[in-house]
């Protein structure tokens, strides 16, 4: 290694841009796309001028002698009073775009500051960087963080001397507000409450805390205090929108990053396929490890992502068989994970920035604030799952003054093949939107529930809700937890009611996983109401971190699962038969060939056993039953279907028909899910009539089959009408708002999904696009891909004129 | 369709459809309206009931009086307890409240405050307030606090952790610049916990009142259904139950003032056995009370456990009672206490200078600090001393 970068020394070529020139020349098969991001200058401006004495040496001790012009229009509209928003890349200096009017306040006594962040660890890291400013400039201010971890005794200091308190949205909701009489000297000085990583404030998750939000400002008012609120988050397409949602107000933008930028380059990496019928491509961490061993025999620092604790550890143990096989020398390779010590993670951090570190192999625990200095060259070992967690991951790479390559190796799931074929996604702005509802009725009334044990209701009283507030109070008058005197409210019964409600769900209880291994009682993860009965079944294969464990019982009163690590060299997947009628139309549109609508359906689904599925031939190896209760379910879809002529003359067969409308489905799904930045499993599909009369599900022959109400398997050909739909709902009790905006971007899906199809390169369909195909199709040439682009095809005609209410 | 079926519907998939065929998980409550302004039928119901008097807007006030049994004690006496000693005429004020929850937080409140304090006659004056409505809480809290006054000391059964933070914290719900946590406080249930805590099952109140009062409730209801007599009162206007949980929380009241009389000669070392003398006696000692730490320990003879002994030997040591310490000090090395084998090293080394015997004593010491007093011992004994090998193995 030279003394001095390279780059630096005129007449030498930029390693990296070497490297990627390497790259490109050797595998050009695998690169799918090439995108440049020019480089930036940065935009300074001066230091404020009212900005305090003390806090000026302190930025000046730490090298900060100007301001990003970010920076400087955040603390313009802090001295204004607005709330805002602010939206900048990865390592652009977010954080003191609230730490710096936030400390002047905390300084000049005008005021002190909440921080909310969406993890423990983030806020540990937070008050460590206060600290550090702090000492810096001798400033005095107190931060401590509130959480789980917070000693009994240190609490009533950290409620009474802390200046600054970080803590995260659950202990707000279930220690903070529920005890605000303790906090009462806290919240009458509290000037700025500040919310990062706001992006991950989205789904179910988004709507909770934007109740929260309202009952911090109706505690706030009864305390008379009114601060500024401020967000931070990673790149979405909304962050305005979603900002205003959250608090219920207007919230000013700052999205002008002043932070210099190396010129940044991604390659879209696809494997090679090496098993052309069945669409099998090269492992993405056999790619990965050698993308990564490229880029650190050239002598630069990289990053690698990994989807799973496990791939981090594989990763890991491969290039260290390459890197650090000589004992005596120091370790150039590092991993980081969640489930590391905390001071094993930040020794990691540490070597990270003073570049000891030549490769750290992640999960997304790198991804989110941490400091880690900055490298030459991020490798994702699959798609992170949205666009934001991309940019953000890519981010990790990139100095300021000289260029940076991300390389996305796309693993086999539709996700990850539709985004290395679509690279205009990485361009432009970002298409994905976060959503939330904060109107969500379930999630409303828990947090109207958890309001009243705060303070009483009083009449004219309001929440900030579009719906009436006192039906709600009418409700739970109803239920008997609250007593209605004069014109208010109280609360009535010995119960804690924040204890009951989990931030992250929408039906009450969640169920945990419990790990038995060696007698232990461990809880190694959390599943919502919803997805459990098809996760949680004795028998299941339940992934954690890609690390298989077996179900061996289920305890569901008790919303608890057991379960026990295993090898087996199988994936469970639950049959089950999703019954849904349209309840109500909402809205619609049509045209000669199809209709498209949005409206309330009621769901039922039946868990009538499982298949146990190999890896990688996906052949079937066994069944199991479930012995569960039906579930159902109202909530919002959307709906597609064809006008039965136009059915009949396109597909004949009724059982081609149905296989293709089983694999739109799935491509359908996949892409609504990336296009609405919402997990695969907060959207849920189906094909049926939309009478509840049938529905399709794949038999185990791999081909479509007609089932009854009751689960009896029915001669499509035989049945009178036959007007089959794809229907993707919203997977939530009530809907979290999905559908809606769903039914707006229909268009898009359906090219979206008509892309993906169109452009794998399997033969007859596989994972990557329409769904598993069994061999025996491959064999006889029964192509569900071509029925799944038939219908996508006449889906993508394009309905055209609304389509009445009948 | 409305928002309550609507949110019934929901909540009707959240459970399962077969584990539920009712479908609706909701437990009505048919309330019949109970009228809240004085004057109406309902009102004269509870105070004839409860046998009090409508204060103002839904407050009822109960006053009683009470002569306790004589015990020829006055007030002053009562003050012979580590935590209030020394205080000069303590104006004490029992307390004592039933709320509408366990758990904590700013959604329960004290329904009833039982307070009681001794008039100039000696008898106990106790006043009750009991909430007819939510509405009047403001004003009780104000009443009571007035009459409780800045200079009270309270006297409760673990007040500190649950009567005195939900009150302070009503005030504040309230906006009333009132904080009870800056008066002096002594909470009972400390006081008995730390002389009974290994000699009965539990330190609960009434297990207090058993053992030490003689004294059995009779008819009682259970403190945890107080909340459900106050419901039942608010939203059918049923009294009775009320009724009792008045009773038992006069109960409460009167019983602290007799367990704060009877737990002063406890403290004073005048019963001998069935109590933790040790625990007591530093109680006394942390208190800055050397000779009522001395007499309990000495009144516990040759019970007095192996800690409590040290303590009493260092305390005879500290007033220069050198015979003493080492005679109880001796005691305890006999049962093969390492502390005293180290006290009575330090003291032959440095009190009778006589080092052999300091020696002998030094190897019994714990090993930490064995080798230290060895070394040291050998250097004065002119470095003529042979160590024993056990020392070092």
């Amino acid at each position: 290694m030279p003394a001095f970068p390279l780059s630096e020394v005129p007449g030498f070529p930029d390693p990296v841009e070497q490297l990627s020139r390497q790259l490109k020349a050797r595998y050009a098969g695998q690169i799918c796309a090439e995108l440049t991001l020019p480089a930036k200058a940065a935009q300074f401006e001066k230091l404020p001028g009212e900005l305090d004495q003390r806090l000026r040496g302190a930025l000046q001790a730490r090298g900060v002698e100007q301001l990003y012009s970010h920076q400087a229009e955040a603390w313009r509209l802090a001295q204004q009073g607005r709330h805002y928003v602010v939206v900048t890349p990865t390592a652009s200096g977010k954080t003191l775009c609230y730490n710096l009017p936030v400390l002047q306040s905390v300084c000049r006594g005008q005021g002190k500051a909440l921080y909310l962040f969406p993890t423990k660890a983030l806020a540990q890291d937070q008050v460590a960087e206060l600290l550090e400013l702090n000492k810096a400039g001798e400033l005095g201010v107190r931060a401590y963080t509130f959480d789980g971890d917070t000693p009994g005794d240190a609490r009533k200091a950290v409620r009474t001397r802390g200046d600054i308190v970080v803590s995260n949205p659950d202990m707000l909701h279930q220690a903070i507000l529920p005890h605000h009489t303790k906090w009462a000297q806290f919240f009458e000085g509290l000037r700025y409450v500040v919310l990062d990583e706001m992006h991950t404030y989205r789904g179910v998750f988004g709507a909770h805390v934007a109740n929260l939000i309202r009952r911090l400002k109706r505690i706030l008012a009864f305390y008379g205090s009114a601060p500024q609120f401020v967000f931070c988050s990673a790149t979405i397409a909304n962050p305005v929108e979603l900002a205003t949602s959250l608090l219920g107000e207007d919230v000013t933008p700052v999205t002008r990053s002043g932070a210099p930028q190396g010129e940044r380059r991604l390659l879209l990496w696809n494997p090679p396929v090496i098993n052309p019928d069945l669409g099998i491509r090269a492992s993405a961490r056999s790619q990965t490890n050698r993308i990564a061993r490229h880029a650190t025999r050239a002598g630069l620092k990289s990053i690698v992502f990994a989807r799973s604790r496990l791939m981090v550890e594989v990763l890991t143990k491969y290039l260290k068989d390459a890197f650090d096989k000589d004992r005596r020398r120091p370790p150039r390779v590092f991993a980081y994970r969640g489930g590391y010590l905390p001071s094993e993670r930040r020794e990691t951090e540490k070597r990270l920035r003073d570049g000891s570190i030549d490769c750290v192999v992640s999960t997304s625990a790198l991804e989110l604030g941490v400091d880690i200095g900055s490298l030459d060259v991020c490798i994702l070992n699959g798609y992170p799952g949205s666009i934001a967690a991309t940019w953000q991951r890519l981010g990790r790479a990139g100095r300021r003054n000289r260029s940076s390559l991300g390389v996305l190796v796309a693993g086999s799931e539709p996700l990850d093949q539709y985004i290395v074929r679509n690279p205009d996604f990485f361009l432009g702005a970002s298409p994905e939107h976060a959503r939330i509802d904060p109107e969500q009725l379930l999630v409303l009334l828990d947090h109207v529930r958890c309001a009243a044990f705060e303070l009483p209701f009083h009449a004219g009283e309001s929440f900030g809700c579009e719906a009436p507030l006192e039906q709600f109070l009418h409700y739970l008058l109803d239920e008997g937890v609250l007593h209605r005197e004069g014109d208010s409210w109280h609360w009535m019964t010995d119960a804690y009611p924040a204890n009951a409600v989990s931030l992250r769900s929408v039906a009450e209880g969640n169920f945990l996983v419990i790990d038995q291994e060696r007698g232990g009682r461990q809880i190694i993860a959390e599943v919502d109401f919803s997805s459990a009965p098809e996760t949680l079944y004795p028998g299941a294969i339940y992934m954690i971190q890609a690390a298989p464990y077996q179900v061996e019982s289920l305890d569901w009163d008790g919303r608890k699962a057991y379960v026990r690590p295993t090898r087996a060299d199988y994936y469970t997947d639950a049959v089950v038969y999703t019954r849904l009628k349209i309840l109500e139309r909402f809205a619609g549109l049509q045209s000669a060939q199809v209709k498209v609508a949005h409206g309330e359906v009621h769901l039922v689904r039946r868990f009538s056993g499982y298949k146990k599925i190999r890896y990688y031939s996906h052949e079937n190896i066994g069944y199991g039953n479930i012995n569960l209760p039906d579930q159902e379910m109202h909530t919002t879809a959307v709906w597609w279907e064809i006008r039965p002529g136009e059915l009949e003359r396109a597909l004949p067969s009724r059982q081609k028909a149905l296989d293709g409308f089983l694999g739109a489905a799935y491509a359908m799904h996949h892409v609504a899910a990336l296009q609405m930045m919402s997990e695969t499993s907060d959207l849920g599909r189906a094909v049926g009539d939309g009478d509840g009369r049938w529905f399709a599900t794949q038999g185990s022959n791999g081909r479509g089959q007609m089932r009854d109400v009751s689960g009896d398997e029915l001669a499509p050909d035989y049945q009178g009408a036959f007007r089959p739909a794809v229907f993707l709902y919203d997977n939530h009790p009530g809907g979290i708002g999905l559908s809606e905006p769903l039914y707006g971007r229909q268009a898009e899906v359906v090219r979206g999904a008509l892309e993906l199809v169109e452009h794998c390169d399997c033969r007859y369909g596989c994972p990557s696009c329409v769904g598993p195909v069994l061999a025996s199709d491959e064999e006889r040439g029964y192509s569900p891909r071509e029925l799944a682009l038939t219908v996508l095809g006449l889906f993508a005609s394009g309905p055209v004129s609304d389509w009445p209410q009948a | 369709m409305n928002l309550a079926s609507k949110i019934d519907r929901l909540r009707g998939q959240a459970v399962t459809a077969q584990v539920d065929p009712s479908g609706s998980r909701r437990r009505r409550f048919q309330s019949e309206p109970v009228p809240q302004l004085p004057g109406s039928a309902h009102t004269k119901e509870l105070t004839d009931a409860l046998q009090a008097d409508w204060e103002d807007r839904g407050l009822l006030l109960c006053n009683r009086s009470y002569r306790l049994p004589a015990d020829g004690r006055n007030a002053g006496d009562l003050s012979r307890l580590p935590e209030v000693c020394g205080l000069s005429k303590p104006d004490w004020v029992y307390i004592d409240t039933e709320t509408t929850g366990l758990s904590g937080g700013t959604g329960n409140l004290a329904f009833m405050v039982g307070v009681a304090r001794y008039r100039d006659g000696g008898q106990l004056e106790l006043r009750q307030y009991v909430l007819g409505s939510f509405a009047a809480e403001q004003r009780m809290l104000q009443q009571l606090f007035d009459w409780v006054g800045p200079d009270a000391v309270l006297v409760s059964y673990n007040g500190k952790c649950f009567d005195l933070p939900l009150l302070t914290t009503r005030l504040r719900m309230h906006h009333i610049d009132i904080k009870p946590g800056s008066l002096r406080h002594l909470d009972l249930m400390y006081s008995v916990r730390r002389a009974y805590r290994d000699h009965w099952p539990d330190c609960r109140l009434q297990t207090a009142e058993r053992r030490l009062l003689d004294i059995q409730r009779q008819d009682d209801l259970p403190g945890a259904e107080a909340p459900a007599a106050w419901q039942s009162w608010l939203r059918r206007g049923v009294t009775s139950q009320l009724a009792r949980v008045l009773e038992h929380n006069c109960q409460d009241v009167v019983s602290l003032a007799l367990l704060h009389r009877c737990l002063v000669p406890v403290y004073r070392g005048s019963v001998q056995t069935g109590l933790n003398h040790a625990a007591i006696g530093r109680a006394w000692r942390e208190a800055g009370q050397p000779k009522l730490a001395r007499r309990v320990w000495e009144s516990a003879g040759e019970r007095l456990d192996d800690k409590g002994s040290l303590q009493l030997a260092a305390l005879y040591r500290h007033l220069g009672e050198w015979s003493r310490a080492e005679k109880l000090w001796l005691r305890l090395h006999a049962r093969g206490n390492a502390s005293a084998a180290l006290a009575l090293s330090k003291y032959y080394e440095h009190r009778r200078r006589d080092f052999c015997k300091a020696l002998d004593f030094a190897s019994q010491c714990p090993p930490a600090e064995r080798q230290m007093r060895y070394s040291r011992l050998k250097e004065k004994m002119g470095g003529s001393l042979q160590l024993p090998l056990l020392v070092y193995g």
